[in-house]
């Protein structure tokens, strides 16, 4: 198995948006999405099938872990599965996000920023 | 937020239709996501309508409609591309046979072409080529194949930047994230059923060292190119991946090598026979004192060239052969390789073959009566007499004499 951060190749965006949103401890699929969607505010809207198939990618390459099956005190009396980041997972996110950040440098040194509206969650 | 109240009638309805969608997924991805996929969409599904009712809910339709048909295909893809679940190699470019080697490989070499393919999307390539199978090989530190390579004095991390450097880097970008490629190209395809040719051989799963192998055997692949460059060649990368082996009692077959140092005479006796590609064609092998020929079924006689250890090419075509041995060093069949396509033949036991029918005199006038134009496109022939002789031109093949066995029934 790849264990080194270097070896993923870029991130595509939902699976970055999931990982992001697990970053603060696990959640089951519903609440991922919401969170991607508040996060981003309203911009990225994860459909059942693009979360779900994105989560199994994730499994696959242990970036995540599936925690438990148990319900969630919010909401109604069903039992969710539970994801959480796992140590593999929490690397390649930041090695991702330094390497969009060095994108982002980039383009500030370019002058570029401004033209793009500021973007807050 | 909901309470254990029940939902709707819209949501309900909504969530048994999209159940009901649910069904087109691939079985295996089903089984483990259609529950969660359908919980959430209901929880979609009720907290929409809750805040904006029915208009809500036919906005989320639209956008689960579009996410629907988008998922759909890329996990049937999923499903196509992978053989287990660590490994998405499409394997639609090797041979029947080796399909089912290639089936039961282990984990070693599941990593290793999975690291494959990452290496492939690494560097921008389109395919998984012969340099992404090295790079996956290379990899993994402590498999017996990068052992071997070390043993033999190879610097991984130099080879790496020999094979990088040869193979070329599409730089970062030029492709959309979302791309991976998950398809082999023809000479990857080669190796690794001759990978599993190897494993088959040795009658043991195939693992990194059969794909070791496999990359020499191919031969003229950017890893094969590579190696050679470093100085390692089939021979040399069987003798040491004979010591790599932990274990004697699972030991690597080809101590064959010994067979191919007869006298060349005695050498071209243990190819000579007939090796049945389909029960219309098959491929003689025949020998006079220094020279090997091959004639297939209706086809020219061709003269082989020696390639390597048990490796020809037939002059004149792009063709080429490769016998294999058991482990007491008899030909048990041979590969051929045409136009990209890789068929294994099993040499037959002499009483196996047809016997050669018997000729029967024709007289002149009972030949001619054959003469004309036979078929149509686009399998078309003439039959015509030279010499008293009855012969057969197929549209682009050379001219052929038949002779009668039986009333009205040619060889």
């Amino acid at each position: 198995m790849k264990a080194n951060a270097k070896d993923f190749p870029p991130l595509p965006r939902a699976q970055m948006h999931i990982l992001l949103a697990l970053a603060d401890g696990e959640r089951h699929g519903y609440a991922i999405m919401r969170e991607v969607e508040a996060e981003t505010a309203g911009r990225i809207k994860l459909g059942p099938g693009t979360l779900y198939g994105a989560i199994k990618t994730l499994l696959g390459e242990k970036l995540i872990v599936e925690t438990e099956l148990r319900r969630d005190p919010k909401m109604n009396g069903e039992r969710r599965r539970y994801y959480n980041l796992s140590e593999l997972g929490r690397r390649v996110l930041s090695a991702e996000l330094r390497s969009l950040a060095s994108v982002v440098a980039l383009g500030r040194k370019r002058h570029v920023m401004g033209q793009i509206a500021p973007i807050t969650p | 937020m909901i309470e254990e109240r029940p939902f709707p009638f819209s949501v309900r309805a909504s969530q048994r239709i999209y159940r009901w969608l649910l069904r087109a997924f691939p079985d295996a991805y089903r089984r483990e996501f259609a529950q969660p996929m359908e919980q959430l969409f209901r929880d979609c599904a009720a907290d929409t309508f809750s805040e904006s009712g029915y208009l809500g809910l036919a906005g989320l339709w639209w956008r689960t409609i579009g996410d629907y048909l988008c998922s759909l295909p890329r996990e049937y893809g999923r499903t196509r591309n992978s053989v287990a679940t660590t490994q998405k190699i499409s394997i639609a470019r090797l041979s029947p046979g080796a399909m089912d080697t290639f089936k039961n490989c282990t984990e070693g070499a599941k990593k290793m072409l999975a690291q494959a393919q990452k290496e492939s999307v690494r560097l921008g390539h389109a395919c998984v080529d012969t340099e992404h199978l090295l790079l996956g090989l290379l990899f993994d530190r402590s498999s017996a194949a990068t052992r071997a390579l070390v043993d033999m004095g190879l610097n991984p991390e130099t080879v790496r930047t020999a094979v990088e450097k040869e193979a070329g880097t599409v730089p970062c970008g030029t492709l959309p994230w979302h791309f991976t490629s998950y398809s082999l190209s023809g000479r990857a395809g080669k190796t690794l059923t001759l990978a599993c040719r190897e494993a088959k051989l040795q009658q043991s799963n195939l693992s990194t060292t059969h794909v070791l192998l496999g990359l020499l055997r191919e031969s003229d692949g950017v890893a094969a190119r590579v190696l050679s460059e470093f100085g390692v060649d089939l021979d040399r990368g069987r003798n040491q991946l004979k010591l790599a082996r932990v274990s004697p009692a699972a030991h690597l077959p080809n101590e064959n090598l010994r067979f191919t140092r007869l006298p060349r005479e005695d050498l071209f006796k243990t190819y000579v026979g007939h090796y049945l590609l389909s029960p219309s064609y098959v491929v003689a092998i025949t020998a006079d004192r220094d020279q090997l020929y091959a004639q297939a079924t209706n086809r020219p006689c061709r003269t082989m060239k020696r390639m390597s250890a048990d490796h020809y090419a037939f002059i004149g075509v792009g063709n080429e052969v490769s016998f294999e041995r058991d482990r007491a060093g008899q030909i048990v069949g041979a590969m051929f390789y045409k136009n990209g396509m890789i068929q294994w033949a099993p040499k037959l036991a002499p009483g196996q073959l047809r016997p050669e029918p018997k000729e029967i005199p024709l007289t002149q006038a009972e030949a001619a009566e054959y003469v004309g134009d036979f078929g149509g496109p686009p399998f078309k022939f003439t039959v015509m007499q030279k010499g008293g002789q009855l012969a057969v031109k197929f549209a682009e093949h050379e001219v052929t004499k038949v002779f009668a066995c039986a009333q009205d029934v040619f060889f």
